[in-house]
């Protein structure tokens, strides 16, 4: 069976005890505690997806592997089709649940991993691609949920991995044994894992000669021992945890964006799940090719799906209290769609110009200038963004009271009274806590460094334009002689 | 017969899965496919962590002992056969193994309780 339903993923979740400890609590199942089960609904909304005949073209992909169906966040894009269409599952995802798809990271990790795998079975003979392979067909044919942890705690930044204080600041192998590797250290910001069957782990960044004990990369089950999650906690998990009525909430089933810090205690890896063990060469090409995937995905069509979802918010606000005809409030609405279509086109582009890497291997990837641009106008613009929402949803954003104060025979009449307007006060206090949940939540910071804070992008820039053949041009045209 | 079962064996080893039994009392009540290296996961877990996987705790296993191509494990306390399946189906699946009706096992994990 290659691919599973909603229902059949949230019971192979039951049966997962994953080590989570969330707000001074001990989690002992996930779907219990309010929190951590509007991660695991997110998840079990991308199989959702999955099964709507509508949506098999974006969400349902062959594998390369065996030919078999399999959705599409386990597939390795083999042409410019499947990374078009993984972006679009990206817009796709985020419309529908307004957080992560909690299989996205797993998805660009493994598309990094096969091409990166492939490379070194070509340069050094290595078994790597053969068991990567092993591997996914394994993932794709139980159709895991699979995310990706690659930043480290990573200590004093003035140092290098080896110069640490603290070893745990970055994983690392602790032992090599005749039948895999034991590893220590720290994830940190971690999208979703507790909910995920597996998570595939890629070094936090390039590496040096001498710091092989740090190049590392395996997939790993969510509750092997010694493996625990301290959950990100919050006024919006307090909230979910104290409300008693989930659809008060900005996003009733599926919450913010849920992340936890991943703790590696001395874990075993057999060697069948480790891709990468001490070739230091090949993690920052293992990095950035997840980073190129990430950021036309992740950093560009995913915040467009938010987008969507705010502009509908705020043009709701807006008709609610009787502006949406006023010129400024046009405008600002108009400033949103621009600045969310910008970030879709160079998605799009990034996906058309995208290419086979390394050459021979098979997979594609997005292309890198494209990619960069698509998250960096959307760290920027998002906050403008969140901004236009706050202006038009106005003060009663934050100033708004519980929607259930409405039904209150105390105070509920007056409050009737206080926020009808060319709207019921039921309507304008939900579409004001919906633009709460995004212009004072965690999205604006999380949008900012997802998939890398804007100055990495900004260096690929540095890196990636041909600034000589720019001059040379201007040059040329205006008739200067060298 | 044998011939799909030589078969079988041959595609199991090509794609890097290995099967699991799991008896408890003389029966086989059960079998479990994984990736490989499932088995070797799960005897680290009992052996080194003292634990099985997905129940974190210490003092689940009463005895462990390694045999040939498989453990043998006592878990603390008194459990019927049925009890122990569902600990071992939490156990085998916290560690990517998934329940199987095909294949021959390569492996086997014997489980008791105490008396």
């Amino acid at each position: 069976m290659a691919l599973k339903t909603a229902n059949e993923f949230l019971d192979t979740i039951r049966k997962m005890k994953p080590r989570v400890y969330i707000g001074g609590k001990w989690v002992k199942n996930l779907l219990d505690n309010p929190v951590t089960r509007s991660m695991v609904m997110a998840n079990a909304a991308m199989y959702g997806l999955a099964e709507d005949p509508a949506n098999k073209e974006v969400m349902v992909a062959s594998s390369h592997l065996t030919g078999e169906p399999i959705n599409r966040n386990l597939n390795v894009a083999r042409n410019i089709h499947d990374l078009d269409m993984r972006q679009e599952m990206a817009l796709l995802t985020s419309q529908t649940v307004g957080t992560c798809n909690y299989r996205c990271v797993g998805c660009d990790a493994l598309n990094s991993l096969a091409a990166t795998t492939w490379e070194m079975e070509r340069d050094l003979g290595t078994k790597y691609n053969e068991r990567f392979n092993k591997w996914l067909a394994y993932a794709q044919a139980n159709d895991l949920a699979v995310s990706g942890a690659i930043t480290d705690a990573k200590g004093d930044r003035k140092k290098r991995p080896t110069q640490q204080d603290e070893i745990d600041a970055f994983v690392h192998l602790d032992e090599k044994r005749d039948d895999g590797i034991v590893v220590s250290g720290i994830k940190v910001s971690q999208s979703g894992a507790i909910g995920s069957h597996e998570t595939l782990v890629l070094p936090g960044g390039a590496l040096r000669e001498g710091e092989e004990q740090f190049a590392l990369a395996f997939a790993v089950q969510n509750s092997v021992p010694g493996l625990t999650y301290i959950c990100q906690y919050n006024a919006y998990s307090a909230e979910r945890e104290m409300c008693g009525d989930e659809s008060e909430l900005g996003n009733p089933i599926y919450g913010q964006r849920e992340t936890s810090t991943m703790v590696f205690d001395k874990v075993f890896i057999p060697w069948d799940r480790v891709f990468l063990c001490g070739e230091t060469k090949y993690c920052g090409k293992m990095v950035t090719r997840f980073a190129k995937a990430h950021r036309m995905n992740c950093g560009g069509a995913c915040k467009v799906g938010f987008a969507d979802l705010i502009i509908g918010g705020a043009v709701l606000a807006a008709e609610y209290i009787g502006v949406e005809k006023v010129p400024h409030i046009q405008e600002k609405i108009i400033e949103m769609v621009r600045l969310s279509e910008t970030s879709h086109a160079c998605a799009i582009a990034a996906a058309m110009r995208g290419r086979e890497e390394p050459k021979g291997s098979g997979v594609f990837l997005p292309d890198d200038l494209f990619g960069n641009a698509a998250k960096l106008n959307t760290a920027h613009g998002f906050w403008e963004i969140i901004k236009n929402a706050g202006d038009i949803g106005g003060g009663l954003v934050v100033t708004m009271p519980r929607l259930k104060d409405l039904e209150d025979p105390e105070v509920g009449p007056a409050l009737k009274k206080a926020f009808s307007a060319a709207a019921p006060a039921e309507k304008r206090l939900k579409v004001a806590k919906f633009l709460q949940h995004w212009s004072a939540g965690l999205h604006g910071p999380g949008t900012w460094h997802g998939a890398g804070a804007p100055q990495t992008q900004r260096f690929m820039f540095t890196v990636l334009t041909d600034f000589e053949a720019k001059k040379k041009m201007a040059k040329k045209l205006m008739g200067m002689k060298e | 017969m044998k011939k799909k079962t030589e078969k079988k064996k041959v595609n199991e080893e090509k794609t890097g899965l290995e099967v699991i039994s799991v008896k408890i009392g003389s029966r086989i009540p059960a079998t479990y496919k994984g990736l490989g290296g499932t088995f070797a996961c799960f005897t680290d877990s009992c052996l080194r962590k003292q634990t099985l996987p997905g129940f974190h705790e210490k003092g689940v296993i009463a005895e462990v002992e390694l045999k040939d191509t498989g453990i043998v494990l006592c878990l603390s306390g008194k459990h019927s056969a049925i009890k122990l399946r569902e600990v071992m189906d939490i156990a085998l699946l916290n560690t990517g193994a998934y329940p199987e009706k095909r294949g021959k096992a390569k492996y086997f994990i014997e489980v008791k309780s105490e008396k």
